[in-house]
Order: C-alpha cells, then structure tokens, then sequence
C-alpha cells in the first residue's frame, strides 16, 4: 500500500516508456511522417544503426572525451584527496566550495566556458598569454584540433572537485592501522601508498569510476550550449548524436534501437560497480 | 621549519582548489552587476561600482520571469511529489514483508541508470498521445519519477537504521500506523528527509534534456531559457551572467545552509543529527 505511489511513478514513467521504446526500436517510426502507417522492420534498426558512419564518429567522439577526461578527474581527485586529507581548520568552507561545481546548473557551466574559450574575448587566451603559455586568439570551440580538449578541461573542472569529495570519504573512513603498522615497519611513503593505501581503497575507486564513467556517458549539457556537437561532427557526444538523430531528423525507431545499445553499455558499466561494491564488503569482513 | 613550510604549501593547495571551483560563480557574479560590455575587459574587473542593469533587463523580459515562475511551479512539487513516494517506499521496503523486494530494488537502481534517451523518446511518444506534451503536470511527473530511485535508496538507509523496537513500544502503547509513522517515524528521519529533498530539489532544478524534449514552448524553464539567451548578431553575456545568477541561486543557498543535507544525500556523510 504504501508503495503505491513509488510503483505508479516507477512502472508508469520508467519501466512503460522503456518497454514502448523497445517496441519502437523495432519500427519504422518517423515524426516526419507522421500520417504513414509505421511498419515493423524487425532489427533492421539495430543494423543500420551499428553500420551508419554517424553512430560510429559519436561512439569515437564519446571516447576520446570521456576516457581522458574520468582517468584525469581519477588521478587529480585522488591526489587532491590524499593532499587534503589532514585536519583543517576552514575544512567546511572548503567542502561547501569544492561541493559548488557539481551541483552547479550544467547550462550555466557550459554558457561560462563558452565565454571563457572565447577566441577574441576569453580569458583562458587571456591568461595564457598573461603567462607566457601561448599567443593570440586561439578558438577553443571552432579549432577541430581543439573543440574535444577543451570539453574535456570542463569535465575536469566540473567533476574532479567531487571525485576529490568521495575519496576524501573513502580516505576517513578507512582503519588507519595497516598505514601505521607499515610506517612502523619502515616503508616508503611509496610503497605505503602503493601496497596499503591503494589496496584499501581500491573498491570505492573503482565505484566511483564507474559511477564517473556512467555520467559521462550522458554528457549532453554543457556540449549543447557550448559546440552543439560542431565544428562539423567532432564534438557530437552520443547523446548529442541521439537528440539530432530522433530530433531534427525525426527518426525514432533509428533513435531507440540506438539508446538501447547504450542502455547495454551503462548495465555492463552498473554491473561492474555491483560487483566491486560486494568486493569491498567482502574485504571489510576479512579485515 | 619543515612543518611550517608543508602548512603552507597545504593551505596553498586548499586554497587553488577553493578558487578554482569557485572562479566561474565569482566571474559572472562580477559581470553580472556591471554594464553589458564588462564581459569583454581583460583582465576582468573586481572593483566597480555596482549597477543593476542587467538585472533589469533580465527581469523586466516577461519570458524570462515566466521562466522563473515556470522553474518553481516543477521543481517545487515534483521534489515534494519525489520525496514523499520516495519516503513511504523506504519505509515499507525498511518495515514490510514484500515480495521479490530484490527485483523491486533492481528495477528501482536500474531505472535510475538507464540513459536519459531511452526513457525521453518513448515518453515523448506517450504524452504525444496523451496531450501531456508542453504541460507542467508532464514535467511534474516525469521529473518525479526520474529522481525517486536516489530519494526511496536514502530514505530506506535511513529508515531501516531506526531500531525496529521502537516501532513495536509504540504499538504496544496503543498508537496506530498512522500515530507511528507521524509520532515516531517521521521526527527520526527528519535529517534523511532534509537530505533527500535537498538533493532531488537541486537535481531537478537543473534539469535540461528532459524539458528541452517535452516541453519547450507554454512550458519553459530557467535552463532551457539561458541555453536559448543569445541573439543572431551577438551574444549578451551581461544579461546571461545575470540570468545564470538568478537560475543558481536557490543552488547557492542550499549549499551555504543545508550543505551537511547535500552530502548526506550524495552519501558523503552520516545522515543523523
């Protein structure tokens, strides 16, 4: 009884839509013909999706940004984490401005960097000049060589501050025992890091990966206000692909069936960070 | 001297990482309360006598304001809405006997990890149908149902850290379910519920894809309103700035008064008081 309203929000807004959704994959649907009777097509969808060279360059863009981009949010968050993981005296203040990023409107980050690269008028040009660290009006947005790192440097910027977040709570959290037995035994700070501390935290390292990972996967935001997916298709993030795809050209059977090759990718990924979650369960019961 | 000098250097860090995750608020902050142009100054100016024109401007655009209207008229019921299923499915998860409570928890975390364009194509198809395009109740629902996962997941931890023999004293003294879960129940779990409705109302808040699909013409929010703030000639980075503050303020609020709340619900902290 009380799960009645969870239930209807749950199977009427999630579950249905999806199993419409694979219905649709299914078809032919097109908004822009919206007066042709819609024919199944079977898992033509699925082949055509998985041959078009548009899906493939997304998959690729996707990659290229959210590969550097989380292995760097990683390694910057951890040793942020491992630097500030000492008793502080500002540490609330410190928390509530390195909590800001995350929860920022995703648009309004994207409208400021779209500011911030400007060629003529940003102020990366400006202070990379300031420090002697390049020239003139590079355009950050428009430059093909450039468009993807300059994604990736606001992923970075948007999301290290909380993966710094996360593993200074894994950090406290964690027996400091092991670490004192083993400086007691003489170990390198290295080699405490490396053989202690790593071990120990690897289970929620490899949660928030994956929870880093399944995000990054959804990028749309920041890359719409910013690029819309250009210069030509070099920064069309999957779900920029999905949005022009079911959007402009109005192809929702092609769009569905290729959300769902996603879907399977985010389960694989979810599935992961099951599995390492019961890992470090299972470690916490050991120890 | 040593010790003095890795102080230093650790404040130095603390600092960099402080400033520069504040850099883009403080920026358009700045820009905001001066005139149209100031966005193109280099360096940016710090000192200046603050002026309310783009403000005025951003406040005096009647699309704008509907916006805002528009923003809370979702967020604020659709959090409600969210976190008030999301509490009595927590409980009943925490209290009842239920079966196939493993699937019911799957299908809840799954349903949360799904793409968001696996579920906004059929939606759209669905409400196409059922005229639900372009209306706040769509969006109530749809937003709701989006964010319930991350609200009933923190309530049940909550929920089911509460001793069950305070439920039985209280039975046994003659109260009701009702009497329990209004007496006992709910001042326990207050910090939870603060936690989950801080974080689903943020959540929520900023919401674009979703609307920018669904709606978009009677029914526009702040995000969908600034992502469309630029015009054929030029782009108005004064009277952004000043929308962008507008649009992040509750947000700054939050986590200047219920920061605690927001990193509980992220599950960065202990929920209790």
């Amino acid at each position: 009884m009380l799960l009645t309203p969870a239930l209807l929000l749950v199977f009427g807004l999630r579950v249905a839509p999806m199993i419409v959704a694979g219905g649709v994959s299914l078809t032919d649907m097109n908004l822009a013909r919206p007066y042709d009777p819609v024919r199944f097509v079977g898992v033509d969808n699925y082949g055509a999706v998985l041959a078009s060279s548009d899906f493939a360059d997304s998959i690729w863009s996707t990659s290229v940004i959210i590969v550097p981009a989380v292995m760097i949010e990683m390694a910057l968050g951890l040793a942020l984490a491992l630097w500030l993981a000492r008793p502080f005296r500002a540490r609330r203040v410190a928390r509530a401005a390195l909590l800001t990023p995350y929860l920022l409107t995703p648009i309004v980050i994207g409208n400021f960097f779209r500011m911030f690269y400007n060629a003529e008028f940003g102020q990366l040009n400006y202070y990379a000049h300031f420090l002697h660290l390049g020239g003139g009006h590079e355009a950050w947005l428009t430059d093909p060589s450039r468009v993807r790192l300059g994604i990736i440097a606001l992923e970075v910027w948007h999301t290290t501050p909380f993966v710094t977040l996360l593993c200074l709570a894994g950090l406290l959290s964690m027996p400091q025992s092991p670490l004192e037995a083993a400086y007691a035994d003489g170990a390198t700070a290295w080699q405490r890091f490396r053989h202690v501390l790593l071990p120990m935290l690897a289970p929620v390292l490899i949660a928030i990966f994956a929870l880093r990972a399944m995000d990054a996967l959804q990028l749309f935001d920041e890359v719409y206000v910013m690029t819309g997916g250009g210069p030509g298709h070099l920064s069309e993030v999957f779900n920029l692909y999905l949005y022009h795809q079911g959007f402009r050209q109005f192809a929702l059977g092609t769009t569905s069936a290729a959300s769902f090759l996603l879907v399977a990718l985010v389960v694989a990924l979810g599935l992961i960070a099951f599995w390492a979650r019961r890992l470090g369960q299972r470690n916490v019961e050991v120890a | 001297m040593r010790h003095t000098l890795s102080t230093i250097a650790h404040v130095a860090v603390y600092a960099l990482a402080v400033l520069g995750s504040l850099y883009p608020l403080i920026w358009m902050l700045a820009v905001s309360f001066q005139p149209a142009n100031a966005a193109f100054e280099l360096p940016p100016k710090l000192i200046f006598v603050p002026e309310l024109s783009n403000y005025r401007k951003v406040l005096g655009d009647s699309a704008f304001v509907s916006s805002i209207v528009d923003s809370l008229a979702i967020t604020v019921p659709a959090t409600l809405l969210c976190v008030v299923a999301g509490a009595l499915a927590g409980y009943a998860l925490s209290r009842h006997r239920i079966r196939r409570q493993g699937t019911l928890t799957s299908i809840l975390v799954i349903s949360r990890l799904v793409p968001a364009f696996a579920i906004v194509i059929p939606t759209f198809i669905i409400y196409r149908e059922l005229d639900l395009l372009d209306t706040r109740v769509g969006l109530i629902l749809s937003m709701a149902a989006f964010q319930l996962p991350i609200a009933v997941l923190v309530m049940y931890r909550i929920i089911d850290a509460i001793p069950r023999s305070l439920d039985e004293a209280a039975l046994i003294d003659g109260a009701g379910v009702i009497q329990l879960l209004t007496r006992v129940i709910v001042p326990l779990v207050k910090p939870g519920l603060a936690a989950s409705t801080v974080l689903t109302f943020v959540l929520i808040w900023n919401e674009f894809l979703f609307i920018l699909v669904l709606a978009g013409n009677a029914v526009i929010t702040l995000p969908v309103t600034i992502a469309s703030f630029e015009t054929e000639r030029q782009i108005l980075w004064g009277p952004i700035s000043a929308a962008s503050m507008i649009a992040v303020l509750p947000i700054i609020l939050l986590v200047l008064t219920a920061q605690r709340h927001l990193l509980a619900g992220l599950g960065l902290g202990a929920v209790r008081e």
